[in-house]
């Protein structure tokens, strides 16, 4: 999800560059249906984690049963005012965000204000098999609903961004500007999807039947949110391997390479098994399958097809010459355990600042905050992190982020003292703000000692314990900072 | 705040050496005009143009490897640089003037007679060479060059060679602007002491002396792309080093401490350590693997002293009023050589011999000459060791786009888990096709960990591996945990065609 926030500002940038030609001035039924959103958000900036910094975000969404909207969940992560707007002008409501879900990219957002309501018309969603014919993007656009052909390509599961769970996208080519801001994708009357994205001239639409699906279980309170496979699988196209492993009969399927992703988990799967049949779907050497409803898609759909986190997945693999059933239970897609920690969109970020020093979580959202291309120009020690697992003694990791020059932290203040992961601090091993802050409550002998990882470009940093407030303080106040911590 | 010696390989400036001029090569006339304005001050260096006399211009064909195909040869390129007359009939220049040679030719001052030449000492390291001539007559009528002092910041000095933009031997003149250790870009992961001039240093000067009264102190070899008026040249401390090196036939380098030295200015670490807040001595961050073993030196020993040099809290010394990074000192020994240093341990003072030995644990990452890359093909599989010469192959943003275990190994692994470094990591670098491995997916690019089970430590490693293989597949696992498998037969006798097919003389180069 952390991959959409810069999109929408690219695309917040073109929609104010709409001309109003191609708008169709014919009465419409979705114009009783899709509203405009105005939100206000505090876009945090990681590296620099107490500065919070307004955004505006416009945005559409669909009338849906119950008097709900129904919008994508990008733009919505510390939201700070949410507004809508009917029929393409006027008046312009409160709203409140009742249900958010940023890995399924969906939420249903609520207005008080019963005038509201009138007038406004449900959309009706599409079936598995409606999702291809005859489709338009439909938006407001200058006080008028625009529709603009679109032609369906194909069906694909989302590229797993940092730690995203898999989802089904319909592909649709079109020549509308500026979309993927929460439009409807149309066939006839019914809506086939929300356009999430568009990258040249190809919008990727969250397709109706798994957000009907979503709705569905939302409305029975049993909203689990997505699963996901936690193992890494090859494809096992090279027959000398499945040789090697011994498979007999036809080639297919794929080799487990990495059990799970996931720290201290014990997976009912072994290193190097083969994947012949997920949920009865036979796997081909690529990894694909052939879906009754989307046609030849990856198997990581067969962790979200009908099937939700805690859900339960029947694998048939190839083991030490035998075929197995196994039950595999679908992990939530959550990776608050990991070694580089991926909180909930939407949370705060945490630091603590001792003595200038500012300390921040090893987090997807540290690291995201170098911009998509965070695998490149983030500093590369901090990026490998995110192939290592944590440790038992080390569950996850705080970085030195930088340094507020005083002349308390003189010596500190070169670039070798940035971005350096902590070992320990005053003799305590660190893995949170809290540990951290808890370490500053001994000093060894009236120091401070923080001690960085082996191979640090710098190991050892002391500090001056008795001056620590009055350095704190005064630091806070020269760089206007209101609180020198925020653990949580 | 620097590695002694090395500097990091991700963070380091970058500078471009002054590539050899390619020979017949047309320059720009920005750069023709620029060399003409300089002829103009020549009239006030008629000392310096009677040592002229002694510098050549030197003249290279050279060939380097292919990388990642390492039986192949690239184009035989030509470039031209400068050199100097020393005592005991050699010439001087610069390694990277002579680097890959295949046919030396020395040219005399306004004398057309080509003169064939041969690498008697080479350092990448520091890039100097020392040049044969072993025809008779060469010497003739040039006097040996002496070899001055480090000279002075803001004194003139006068640089000679044959540049870009002429045919003759060519003078600019400049002051030395500073003094400290620089990058030295044809190693690429070293510094050393490095002297910066305003006179212009241009392609072809590289290897030319540099002179003050009569006296060399300097080579010229490298610039800066981008800024204005900034060449540099080695300084005779590093020149002497090399010299006297050699004088028992053979180059072993510089020799190391294997520590981290870092500035200790902080009051609170000074007093944490027992010392004065605003005194001298800079503190040792961390070590190598080898210096750790021999437990003179420790963490947070504080320098004091190095070789009777009074270190600075900021790690430097002063070296003929110039402040330099200590381990301009450190670099002064020679192998086996022990140099004394002053601690501060234990909140007393203490005095340590310490061995200044040869450590070439950071070859790989550095740039490599002169040796032909070792290399095994089977079943049309290309492996050969992870250099940085191999990852370059990449292109210019290799960092991007070699895979992250392979970046991890070369930069990362020596210092984090050095019990887990593997003496020669190995790579799939190509796979030529064939039938036989047809089917492999990952087939070039990666990083091997194991093949049969067998941990890859070197290119013997997989040698071995294939052949003590009783199954009827071999299996590679990759860095990545990624598996491919070949048929151990069909393999076996593939081989010779696939050599063949490819052109490829020979499976292996050891």
């Amino acid at each position: 999800m952390k991959m959409y926030r810069l999109t929408l500002l690219a695309l917040s940038l073109v929609a104010s560059a709409f001309s109003v030609a191609g708008v169709d001035r014919a009465p419409s039924t979705m114009q009783e249906s899709i509203v405009r959103f105005d939100v206000t958000r505090n876009n945090h900036n990681f590296r620099v984690p107490w500065d919070k910094r307004a955004q505006s975000v416009s945005k559409l969404g669909a009338v849906i049963a119950g008097n709900e909207v129904l919008t994508t969940a990008q733009g919505l992560a510390n939201h700070t005012l949410v507004r809508l707007q009917k029929g393409g002008r006027g008046r312009w409501f409160n709203g409140q965000v009742k249900w958010v879900d940023f890995q399924a990219n969906l939420a249903v957002v609520g207005v008080s204000d019963e005038i509201f309501w009138n007038n406004l018309t449900p959309i009706q969603f599409a079936e598995a098999d409606e999702l291809r014919d005859n489709l338009q993007v439909v938006r407001w656009r200058a006080g008028n609903i625009e529709r603009r052909a679109a032609e369906f390509s194909r069906f694909t599961v989302a590229d797993a961004n940092f730690n995203q769970a898999p989802r089904i996208e319909l592909k649709a080519s079109s020549e509308i500007e500026g979309a993927g801001r929460g439009e409807l994708m149309v066939s006839g009357a019914k809506v086939v999807g929300l356009v999430a994205s568009k990258s040249g001239s190809t919008c990727s639409v969250i397709p109706a039947p798994f957000i009907t699906a979503a709705l569905k279980l939302r409305a029975d309170g049993n909203y689990r949110g997505l699963g996901y496979f936690d193992f890494v699988w090859q494809p096992a196209s090279n027959p000398a391997t499945t040789e090697y492993f011994e498979l007999n009969g036809p080639a297919r399927g794929v080799l487990v390479i990495k059990t799970s992703t996931r720290p201290g988990v014990k997976s009912p799967l072994k290193l190097h098994d083969i994947i012949l049949e997920v949920d009865g779907f036979p796997i081909d050497i690529q990894g694909d399958y052939l879906d009754p409803d989307y046609g030849h898609v990856i198997m990581e759909y067969l962790a979200c097809r009908n099937k939700w986190a805690g859900d339960l997945v029947k694998l048939k693999v190839w083991r030490d010459g035998k075929t197995r059933e196994i039950d595999y239970t679908l992990p939530k897609a959550d990776f608050t355990d990991n070694l580089v920690t991926d909180r909930p969109e939407g949370a705060e970020p945490t630091y603590l600042i001792a003595g200038g020093l500012v300390f921040v979580p090893l987090s997807a959202e540290y690291l995201s905050s170098w911009g998509n291309d965070w695998q490149r120009s983030a500093p590369f020690r901090l990026v490998f992190y995110n192939n290592q697992k944590p440790e038992k003694a080390q569950r996850s990791l705080v970085v030195l982020s930088l340094v507020l020059p005083d002349f308390y932290n003189i010596g500190y203040q070169e670039r070798n003292a940035q971005n350096l992961v902590l070992d320990k601090a005053n003799g305590l091993r660190i893995d949170t703000l809290e540990s951290l802050a808890n370490a500053l409550n001994s000093p060894e002998e009236g120091f401070h000692v923080f001690e960085f990882k082996k191979g640090s470009a710098l190991q050892k940093i002391i500090l001056d314990a008795e001056k620590l407030d009055a350095a704190n303080q005064r630091i806070a106040k020269r760089y206007r900072i209101a609180q020198f911590q925020k653990l949580k | 705040m620097q590695n002694e010696l090395q500097t990091s390989g991700f963070h380091r400036t970058f500078f471009f050496a002054l590539d050899p001029v390619q020979v017949g090569q047309q320059f720009s006339r920005v750069r023709i005009i620029f060399a003409t304005l300089l002829y103009a001050s020549l009239a006030s260096l008629a000392s310096a143009a009677d040592t002229g006399r002694s510098v050549v211009q030197v003249l290279l064909y050279s060939q380097t490897p292919v990388w990642d195909a390492p039986w192949r040869n690239n184009p035989v390129a030509g470039s031209s640089g400068s050199g100097f007359v020393i005592d005991g009939e050699r010439v001087m220049t610069n390694a990277h003037v002579v680097s890959w040679a295949k046919q030396i030719v020395l040219r005399r001052f306004q004398d057309p007679r080509p003169w064939q030449a041969q690498v008697e000492h080479i350092s990448h390291e520091c890039d100097l060479a020392i040049l044969k001539v072993t025809e008779p007559g060469f010497f003739e009528g040039l006097d040996p060059l002496p070899i001055g002092e480090l000279p002075k910041v803001r004194s003139t000095v006068v640089t000679c060679g044959y540049p870009s933009g002429g045919e003759q031997i060519s003078y600019t003149s400049g002051v030395v602007s500073r003094i400290e250790l620089q990058n030295y870009v044809h190693i690429g992961n070293k510094a050393f002491l490095s002297v910066q001039t305003d006179a212009a240093i241009n392609p072809g000067n590289s290897g030319g002396p540099v002179f003050q009264d009569d006296k060399v102190v300097g080579v010229a070899f490298m610039g800066i792309p981008g800024l204005e008026n900034t060449g540099f040249f080695i300084p005779p401390a590093v020149i002497n080093h090399f010299l006297e090196d050699i004088n028992d036939g053979r180059n072993d380098g510089f020799p190391k401490a294997g520590v981290r030295i870092v500035s200790l200015q902080n009051p609170a670490f000074r007093r944490y350590l027992g010392l004065n807040p605003t005194g001298d001595g800079a503190r040792i961050d961390s070590l190598t693997d080898y210096a750790q073993k021999t437990g003179l030196l420790k963490k947070d020993d504080v320098v004091l002293e190095v070789d009777g040099s009074r270190v600075g809290s900021d790690g430097t010394i002063l070296l003929d009023g110039n402040r330099v990074y200590c381990t301009a000192v450190l670099q002064s020994a020679q192998k086996g050589q022990k140099l004394k240093m002053k601690l501060w341990r234990d909140r007393k003072e203490i005095e340590v011999d310490v061995p200044m030995d040869i450590h070439v644990e950071d070859a790989n990452t550095g740039n490599i000459y002169d040796s032909l890359p070792r290399y095994f093909v089977y079943a049309g599989l290309v492996f050969t060791p992870l250099t940085l010469d191999y990852v370059k192959t990449f292109g210019r943003n290799w960092r991007s786009v070699a895979n992250l275990e392979m970046i991890y190994e070369l930069y990362y692994q020596r210092n984090e888990k050095p019990e887990k470094v593997r003496p020669e990591p190995i790579v799939l670098a190509a796979t030529m096709a064939h039938p036989v491995n047809a089917d492999l997916r990952l087939a070039n690019r990666a990083m091997i960990d194991e093949i049969n089970g067998r941990r890859i430590e070197s290119l013997d490693d997989v040698i071995e591996a294939f052949k003590d293989n009783a199954k009827d597949q071999h299996m590679i696992k990759f860095a990545s945990g990624t598996v491919e498998c070949l048929d151990k037969a069909g393999s076996d006798s593939a081989n010779a065609e696939i050599l063949s097919t490819y052109g490829i003389p020979a499976d292996r180069r050891l």
